[in-house]
């Protein structure tokens, strides 16, 4: 099954390499891995009970068990960017992280992997975050928290990429029969919002400092042809609204306990967007995302449902 | 003396020996395991008894005192060190001190490949030590505290954390590479449970590179090598540590049976490693003998041993001479202006770890043992060499573009054994000021090329940021006037721990934003003013 995922997206990256338009690409996604059409494409909800927020969000969703098949390998990659405590909504909630881990082996997963790439120190960011205890306290032995190999890094090419034609990621991610991004949701000074289609660069290697000259947003969409997350969380448990993305103030965070959920990464960062009073048309990477095919920006064409 | 009893010496002697050998490993080992575990331990605090072999030097004792003049229990340790050694003699430097036990493993090694013993130098190479000691003394009573420099442990620890540890902890990755290079499918998942198990505890988390790398290195070989001029030169001829020792020896209680040479076999003139026989009484120098017990093992006749006499004669030992000395102190005394030379430099050169005392007295305190850059996270934390004149060689001194401060990260004033940087609070630390960012337009993205780019502003972790984002109407390299967002450094916020120069995708060494030592006095007025004003 491994495999064939993987062969799966390489068929996808060829169709487009062979210069197919985007609207096909866009069908492929949006109607292929996005089957059900009777279900809603985002659900949100809040809850002070994260753990019950995150059941009933992805029973919204028509259950893990749609997108976690038993046996597979599932790589969840929080946002653990930062060393800075979980009140400061700085990283992924580590009892979001966790519930989401649990709900993937509930669902038979083989072996989920939870990983990021910070920008701090990696060792005080995981244990600070407190992503670490909060893996570890699962207690079971397919629930894994990695820190990245710097030897698994592999070239991909990126023949839809606009201005970025190739670029390292991680191996473990690309093989990964499913792929789950749980983003906080973050003011960003240069992103304005950092969402889960930001919280793909986690994944990818190289300086990637580089990527915010000459324009970051489009190196965002660009980097997210290489990867697709096949689920996408924004966690808005404790939302950053100003000295993002790596705060430092509780005077920064407004406690929602809301979270939202979609495979359709365009459509739940184009809703959470609206939770800082802007539009999805409004943050350039959300708009190329749609633009190149990724999801749905238009909420009016969204069905959103509130657990 | 029966047959029996005279080998029941020996035997003993032996027991002894293999005791002493057994010590001085276990010493040597514990000394690298403690080195090990100055790191990030999965917290924010460093544990264990990690500055024990420090503690235990009576040399540093010495500097702690003259470099500060106050008491402190730190050194209690040392304390009952010198006690022993009075009644002792050097014990330490055959029984505990790990780097003589790496000059007895090294040195055996080395001279049998070399299928040779080397002979032995004049006793008078001796004094070096005992001048050494008197010389870095005078000059740390005034101020120039070069002693860390010399003292056997700072020496040893130096050389492990600035080249030896960062060599090897290179050559693991590199084995690590051409493993996973083999077969990346076969054997990548077992071979990465296994790395994931080394990094951290042995092999370092992050590659490692320190500025007086080759230098440092190149240094303790050459210590190391010249167990091939002489056994144990080090120790015979420069160490201060074993010349404090030495001094304190001259009372020891614990004496060598016969105290000469016997006229009849002499061979223990040859054995000895520490040459402690004088040639032309064949008396035993007391302040020489480290109690290696090989004599003892070696005697054929089985006369030697070793026992605890009230009271003997003291005796001669090669006297230094009063005409020395005062050479010594006065010739220390007068070249003190040339060694300073250019220190006030060192403020202007060096940003110093959070929690560094103020410059002059960090730079008697501290000891030049490396364990701030070995615990250091991100390995910023650089050593010095003559940017800050003699005077402040090897000490740490903030490279941002090598390794920025972490914003929550105490670990340095932890780890350093003498207080030279203060163990702060995170809170105390996140509000000390090492440095002030300057943006350089010529370099700097946004203001020289008219491109967004503002890494500095997202990794700026104080709240609020103090760099902010100002836009600006610019010229882009196309011609096209373009509005892009500036960003600009709020001096009363930075605290300069070098989070952007470090992230600052400019390439090469000057980033497009850089951190300046706090020098001149209007920056700590300015400092002043605003601490001030925070507090009003
Ligand atoms: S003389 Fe110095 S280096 Fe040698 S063993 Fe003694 S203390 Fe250690």
């Amino acid at each position: 099954m491994r495999r064939r995922t993987f062969l799966k997206r390489m068929l996808a990256t060829f169709a487009m390499a062979l210069g197919l338009d985007g609207s096909l690409f866009q069908k492929f996604f949006s109607e292929f891995a996005l089957a059900a059409p009777d279900l809603p494409r985002v659900a949100t909800g809040t809850n002070q009970d994260y753990s019950r927020l995150l059941t009933d969000i992805m029973h919204a969703l028509g259950g893990m068990e749609r997108f976690v098949k038993p046996g597979q390998r599932v790589v969840v990659k929080p946002n653990i960017s930062w060393d800075r405590r979980p009140e400061f909504g700085a990283n992924t909630n580590p009892l979001v992280v966790k519930r989401l881990v649990e709900l993937c082996l509930e669902a038979g997963a083989g072996e989920v992997t939870v990983m990021d790439r910070p920008c701090n120190d990696p060792r005080r960011c995981y244990r600070d975050s407190g992503i670490l205890d909060a893996v570890r306290s699962i207690g079971s032995d397919r629930a894994k928290i990695k820190h990245l190999n710097p030897r698994r890094f592999v070239e991909v090419k990126l023949p839809r990429g606009v201005s970025l034609k190739q670029w390292p990621f991680y191996r473990d991610a690309l093989e990964a029969d499913v792929l789950i991004v749980a983003a906080p949701a973050k003011q960003h000074g240069s992103a304005r919002l950092s969402l889960s289609m930001k919280n793909i660069m986690g994944l990818v290697g190289g300086r990637r400092e580089r990527l915010h000259v000459g324009g970051l947003h489009q190196h965002i969409a660009d980097l997210n042809t290489g990867l697709r997350a096949d689920l996408s969380i924004i966690d808005a448990t404790h939302m950053m609204v100003a000295n993002g993305p790596s705060g430092g103030s509780l005077d920064d965070v407004r406690v929602l306990n809301r979270v939202a959920a979609s495979a359709d990464p365009v459509a739940v960062d184009s809703y959470a967007a609206t939770l800082f009073g802007l539009q999805g048309e409004d943050i350039g990477y959300i708009r190329y995302g749609y633009q190149m095919g990724f999801g749905q920006i238009d909420l009016n064409k969204i069905n959103l449902v509130e657990v | 003396m029966s047959e029996q009893s005279g080998n029941g010496l020996r035997q003993r002697g032996l027991a002894w020996l293999w005791l002493r050998r057994f010590s001085q490993v276990i010493s040597l080992c514990f000394f690298l395991y403690l080195f090990l575990r100055y790191r990030y331990q999965d917290q924010n605090l460093l544990q264990g008894p990690l500055h024990l072999f420090f503690r235990l030097d009576p040399l540093l004792w010495l500097s702690e005192i003259v470099a500060s003049w106050r008491w402190t229990w730190f050194f209690l340790p040392a304390l009952a060190v010198l006690l022993l050694t009075v009644l002792l003699g050097r014990f330490f430097c055959a029984w505990i001190c790990p780097l003589g036990a790496l000059f007895d493993g090294i040195g055996t090694a080395l001279n049998a490949r070399r299928g040779r013993q080397p002979g032995n130098l004049s006793p008078s190479y001796r004094l070096i030590k005992y001048l050494l000691l008197l010389v870095l003394i005078v000059l740390a009573i005034f101020g120039f505290n070069w002693i860390g420099i010399f003292d056997p442990l700072a020496l040893f620890f130096r050389s492990l954390a600035l080249a030896i540890y960062p060599a090897a902890s290179y050559s693991g990755e590199r084995l690590f590479d051409l493993l996973f290079g083999l077969s990346p499918e076969k054997w990548g998942d077992s071979l990465d449970a296994i790395y994931s198990v080394l990094k951290g505890p042995l092999l370092a988390e992050r590659a490692l590179s320190y500025h007086l790398l080759v230098f440092t290195g190149l240094l303790f070989i050459g210590v190391l090598l010249l167990e091939l001029v002489e056994r144990r030169f080090w120790c015979k001829n420069l160490c201060p540590l074993g010349a404090l020792f030495g001094l304190f020896a001259r009372w020891r209680r614990l004496r060598r049976l016969p105290a000469k040479l016997c006229g009849d076999c002499g061979e223990c003139k040859f054995l000895c490693k520490m040459d402690s026989f004088a040639t032309e009484s064949g008396r035993q120098n007391l302040r020489e003998c480290i109690l290696c017990m090989s004599c003892q093992v070696s005697c054929r006749e089985n006369r030697v041993q070793y026992r605890f006499k009230a009271s003997q004669p003291a005796v001669p030992h090669p006297d230094i001479g009063r005409r020395r000395i005062v050479l010594a102190v006065v010739s220390a005394a007068v070249s003190l202006p040339l060694l300073k030379v250019g220190s006030k430099r060192a403020q202007a050169q060096a940003i110093r770890p959070a929690g560094a005392l103020p410059e002059s007295e960090f730079l008697q305190r501290c000891l030049r043992c490396g364990a701030c850059m070995k615990v250091c996270v991100t390995n910023g934390l650089q050593p010095l060499l003559l940017q800050g004149g003699l005077d402040a060689l090897w000490t740490p001194s903030l490279v941002p573009r090598q390794g920025y401060c972490e914003f929550h990260c105490t670990l340095c004033g932890q780890a350093c054994p003498t207080g030279a940087i203060r163990a702060l609070s995170v809170a105390e630390k996140q509000r000390t000021v090492i440095g002030k960012a300057v943006t350089d337009p010529s370099r700097c993205i946004p203001y020289a090329r008219g491109q967004n780019c503002l890494v500095c502003e997202e990794h700026c972790p104080t709240s609020p940021k103090a760099i902010v984002l100002r836009p600006q109407k610019k010229m882009n390299p196309h011609g096209k006037v373009v509005t892009v967002k500036l960003p600009v450094v709020i001096l009363d916020r930075c605290i300069g721990c070098g989070i952007c120069e470090n992230k600052c995708p400019v390439e090469g060494l000057q980033a497009g934003i850089r951190v300046r030592p706090l020098v001149s006095m209007e920056q700590r007025l300015l400092e002043k003013a605003q601490g001030a004003g925070r507090k009003a």
